[in-house]
């Protein structure tokens, strides 16, 4: 039966050719379309949703006077290379430095030794997983207590966490060094204690009142993490 | 063979409602040739169509074969169908991507028939509708009379217990039109049930029957 409608099908094609043609050429056009943006929107939904509470945690953007204009920008942190004697082989490291709920809020795994303490200052490091094997240690715990020259000083892995997708999924995980001081751009993640939401606006309402106090001519900015 | 009692069928619209037929009955038996006649919208098509399980009706009974079918589920009614029931239209309704051959065969694939027994069964019907020279021929090169044979070959090639025939000479002209009906006949004479609309005074002289229909009733019958 199927293959009735099959050569009745093709050959009603083959019979009228220029308008199968068209209706084809049209379809592929259509069909190539639909897949391509079905893809892009998948694509862009799907950044960061590793996350085990993607749905509570929020980056803090601000909105600066920059030459009369207003520009919305989340500070990034800096990076550097490392090109001491004292660190073999010599790799791209990122630091990055945050307080120390920054690994409880992205539910980040140590997997050995401690997370940073609270500080104003970069005084010890956490280091990740790839970090250390590029470092040449074996296994994390060999990490702990070795130095890492930064700034002049020498500054001690306290411990080595899990290796996170810090950013898109699609990148490859560099080495990264944590430093527990307060950096510029602050991710926080907000208690959904209540269905409707409204404990949220309230602290969200709070926060902008103590930045605009602190910032008075920037703006405001919240917006989902990534 | 056929048993409908008080058989009615409304076509309705957001506006009007329209009886098309009206507690009609009637009962055609094994072997008979039946011609149904009357005026334009008097529902002979309506009535055809549902003896041929093609449309629904909305009260009365119909027995087919002393079986109840009115409240057969589509499925039911499509393989009563294609084993009983073969149809003969006015404009062939032919498939024209399919040559001669093939249309003539689809009955067969429908029904399951294996494809060595098929090339014998629409070798055999197309000789005896005499267009086996045109096997490979598709529609479109057939002159109308052609056309309704091959049609015919279609609706007999399953052997089926009933034709319904809608019209069949409506678009011949009158030598292709009596080769048709003599075909018609000569399957009657073999023992098909024949169920024919038409227009044609003519053509229903060949029936043993004739039923004539005004406004969804029957007004009269003429046994021939």
């Amino acid at each position: 039966m199927i293959k009735n409608y099959l050569k009745i099908a093709w050959r009603t094609l083959v019979k009228n050719k220029a308008f199968s043609f068209i209706n084809i050429l049209g379809l592929t056009i259509g069909i190539t379309v639909c897949m391509m943006i079905f893809l892009f929107i998948l694509n862009e939904f799907s950044f960061d949703r590793f996350h085990k509470q993607e749905k509570d945690i929020y980056r803090v953007m601000r909105g600066v006077n920059d030459m009369k204009e207003k520009v919305g920008m989340s500070f990034t942190n800096l990076s550097f290379i490392d090109g001491e004697e004292e660190i073999k082989p010599s790799v791209n490291v990122q630091i990055r430095w945050g307080d120390p709920q920054y690994i409880d809020v992205y539910k980040i795994k140590i997997l050995a030794g401690r997370n940073v303490e609270s500080s104003d200052t970069i005084k010890e490091f956490l280091i990740n997983e790839s970090y250390a094997y590029a470092l040449g240690f074996q296994h994390p715990e060999d990490a702990l207590n070795k130095f890492l020259k930064w700034n002049g000083s020498n500054m001690p892995i306290v411990g080595v966490r899990k290796d996170f997708h810090f950013q898109s999924m699609h990148a490859l995980i560099e080495p990264v060094v944590f430093g527990g001081s307060i950096g510029q751009t602050f991710h926080i993640q907000l208690k959904s204690n209540n269905v409707d939401g409204t404990s949220w606006k309230n602290t969200i309402a709070e926060i902008q009142k103590v930045y605009n106090r602190m910032y008075p001519d920037e703006d405001f900015n919240l917006c989902i993490s990534g | 063979m056929i048993k409908i009692t008080d058989l009615q069928k409304l076509y309705r619209t957001e506006e009007v409602e329209t009886v098309a037929l009206n507690n009609l009955s009637m009962e055609v038996k094994q072997g008979e040739f039946i011609a149904v006649m009357g005026p334009s919208g008097c529902g002979k098509s309506t009535l055809l169509n549902i003896i041929g399980l093609l449309d629904d009706l909305d009260g009365g009974s119909y027995l087919f074969n002393d079986i109840e079918v009115a409240n057969f589920n589509e499925r039911k009614r499509s393989d009563l169908r294609k084993h009983n029931i073969g149809f003969v239209f006015q404009s062939f309704n032919l498939i024209d991507e399919l040559t001669i051959f093939e249309n003539v065969e689809l009955p067969l694939i429908y029904t399951k028939v294996p494809a060595a027994e098929r090339k014998k069964r629409v070798e055999e019907v197309l000789e005896k509708v005499q267009i086996m020279h045109r096997r490979n021929h598709f529609p479109q090169q057939l002159s109308g009379g052609q056309q309704q044979r091959v049609a015919v070959a279609r609706a007999v090639v399953n052997n089926p217990k009933l034709i319904l025939a809608d019209e069949p000479t409506g678009n011949l002209d009158s030598n292709n039109g009596n080769a048709v009906m003599q075909l018609l006949t000569e399957l009657n004479e073999q023992g098909t049930t024949v169920v024919m609309v038409t227009h044609s005074e003519h053509d229903a002289r060949y029936s043993d029957r004739i039923i004539r229909m005004l406004d969804g009733q029957i007004v009269m019958e003429v046994v021939g």
